[in-house]
């Protein structure tokens, strides 16, 4: 009888035990596992702007195209113009958040505008070739990468290549107007200071002004004039 | 004898080339003829009739699960969505509640007076003053704000008129159930949109489902929602469509508004 009962006691002890460790460990591989269960911050770099996100009938609310017509060139035609104009508000993003880099990068350019001169008798005899070769090794590089890295660069058009362009065509002071997205101000190298002007408020980098606002349905940072007082 | 066999064949070949031939509509590789007949009139009649319901109706609310397709860079199609909430108090009163799949929150209402705009997680929230009716309303803050309101034409009273005069080609597809309704599948052509409407096939008019492709778009992205809860006699008190700024939410500008500010500051400055 007694036997019995130490039998149960040792089944029950057995099964909470058994039950417990089950549940640690689940828990331990949701945690630890492919990320289900887990909170995952979002892959700002993905795009969520488009004309379908409109949800509108009216070409003037998403911007028509040309008549489909000949609907291989006018869609090669209308991308390349969106990459273009993304290109064109990254270059912006990027002279508007690195002032700094983008004089260092026109100053390396003058010097090598200078050293490109002296040189450039030696340029043509010997290394043409070499420039060849290079030019074909960092397209093969690139189409690597591109193969090796697709879900890496969803972010528009980004390339590796246009890392350099943006500071090349930082020339000119940023625009009032420019639009900036959050991810491009949060990445800006100075830390902005936040004054409050007549219940609005200024966010300053260097001396550049910014206001929030929407744009497409999105918080971005507008370039300003100096705020009354500042 | 064969003359007259040849001279019949040679005629009724006339006959068929001139009048017969060309009434058939004709495709080819997909490409539509324009002289065929486009437009199916009773799918027509029943698209119109489908919008015109709703704009004659004094108030009403729906729930939209929506999405969208968005395309990147690399070429790949990313689809968000969310679900849509709208109640509509005619001629000048709308709220809508977006909460995105991410569970972010947006809010559009307008009062009769104002538009207000928010993100309710960035805490920010922005206004416009626009005196006027719905469609007044939508038409700017969609095409002078440059802003998203999805379905907002369906809610438009002038969007029936704006089909009749768009659509170009379209008809009846089949019938089909959604969400347990039997609906009439129709499709059209825009030259800019085609779209595809599920309207139900008894009862009251309801779409039930809606597709919109943005066929002259990199990408051809697609925006779909399917749309249920109707009703009709929505419990709507004023307070809904009040908009009071959570505490410490801070307030923005619409981003054309301010350009707008901008350049009549400058060409006030360069006055004086």
């Amino acid at each position: 009888m007694r036997t019995g009962k130490k039998f149960i006691v040792k089944l029950l002890l057995f099964t909470v035990i058994f039950v417990f460790l089950v549940g640690t460990l689940e828990t331990y591989a949701r945690g630890k596992g492919s990320g289900r269960g887990s909170h995952r911050s979002a892959n700002r770099n993905i795009s969520r702007q488009g004309p379908a996100r409109t949800g509108s009938m009216k070409s003037s609310d998403f911007g028509s195209h040309s008549s489909r017509s000949s609907s291989r060139n006018v869609q090669r035609s209308s991308s390349h113009t969106g990459s273009q104009a993304q290109r064109k508000q990254k270059a912006q993003d990027y002279k508007a958040a690195n002032p700094d880099k983008a004089k260092d990068f026109q100053d390396k350019r003058a010097d090598n505008a200078g050293d490109i001169q002296e040189n450039r008798q030696d340029w043509k005899d010997t290394n043409r070739e070499d420039w060849q070769d290079y030019g074909d090794k960092a397209r093969n590089d690139r189409q690597e990468f591109y193969d090796d890295n697709e879900y890496y660069r969803y972010d528009d058009d980004w390339e590796w290549g246009d890392n350099v362009e943006y500071p090349v065509g930082a020339m000119a002071a940023v625009a009032v107007g420019t639009a900036l997205t959050v991810s491009a101000f949060n990445s800006m190298t100075c830390n902005p200071t936040t004054v409050y002007v007549n219940g609005v408020a200024y966010y300053q980098c260097g001396s550049t002004w910014y206001n929030q606002a929407y744009q497409q349905g999105d918080v971005v940072y507008v370039v300003v004039d100096t705020p009354p007082g500042y | 004898m064969k003359k007259t066999v040849l001279g019949m064949l040679l005629g009724s070949l006339i006959v068929f080339v001139v009048f017969v031939f060309p009434a058939y509509p004709q495709t080819e590789e997909g490409v539509e003829v324009k002289d065929a007949p486009r437009i199916d009139p009773e799918s027509m009649s029943d698209l119109v009739e489908s919008l015109e319901f709703l704009s004659k109706a004094g108030s009403f609310s729906f729930t939209a699960e929506q999405e969208y397709d968005a395309l990147q860079g690399n070429g790949q199609k990313i689809e968000f969505g969310g679900v849509h909430k709208l109640a509509v108090v005619r001629p000048d009163k709308v709220r809508s509640d977006i909460v995105s799949r991410d569970g972010s929150k947006k809010l559009f209402v307008f009062d009769g007076k104002d538009i207000y705009y928010s993100d309710i997680d960035d805490n920010v929230y922005a206004s416009v003053p626009r005196p006027g009716d719905i469609n007044q309303a939508i038409d700017y803050f969609t095409e002078d704000l440059q802003m998203p309101l999805p379905l907002g034409q369906l809610i438009s009273s002038d969007v029936s008129e704006w089909v009749k005069k768009e659509i170009y080609a379209g008809g009846f597809v089949d019938q089909a159930t959604i969400n347990g309704v039997l609906c009439d599948h129709l499709a059209f052509r825009t030259e800019n949109i085609d779209f595809q409407v599920w309207i139900a096939a008894e009862g009251d008019p309801l779409q039930m489902r809606l597709v919109i492709d943005y066929k002259n778009a990199p990408g051809e992205p697609q925006f779909r929602a399917m749309l249920k809860d109707w009703n009709f006699k929505p419990e709507v008190s004023d307070s809904l469509f009040v908009f009071k700024p959570a505490e410490n939410m801070q307030k923005i500008a619409f981003a054309p508004v301010l350009r707008t500010e901008i350049k009549t500051e400058e060409k006030e400055g360069g006055k004086k």
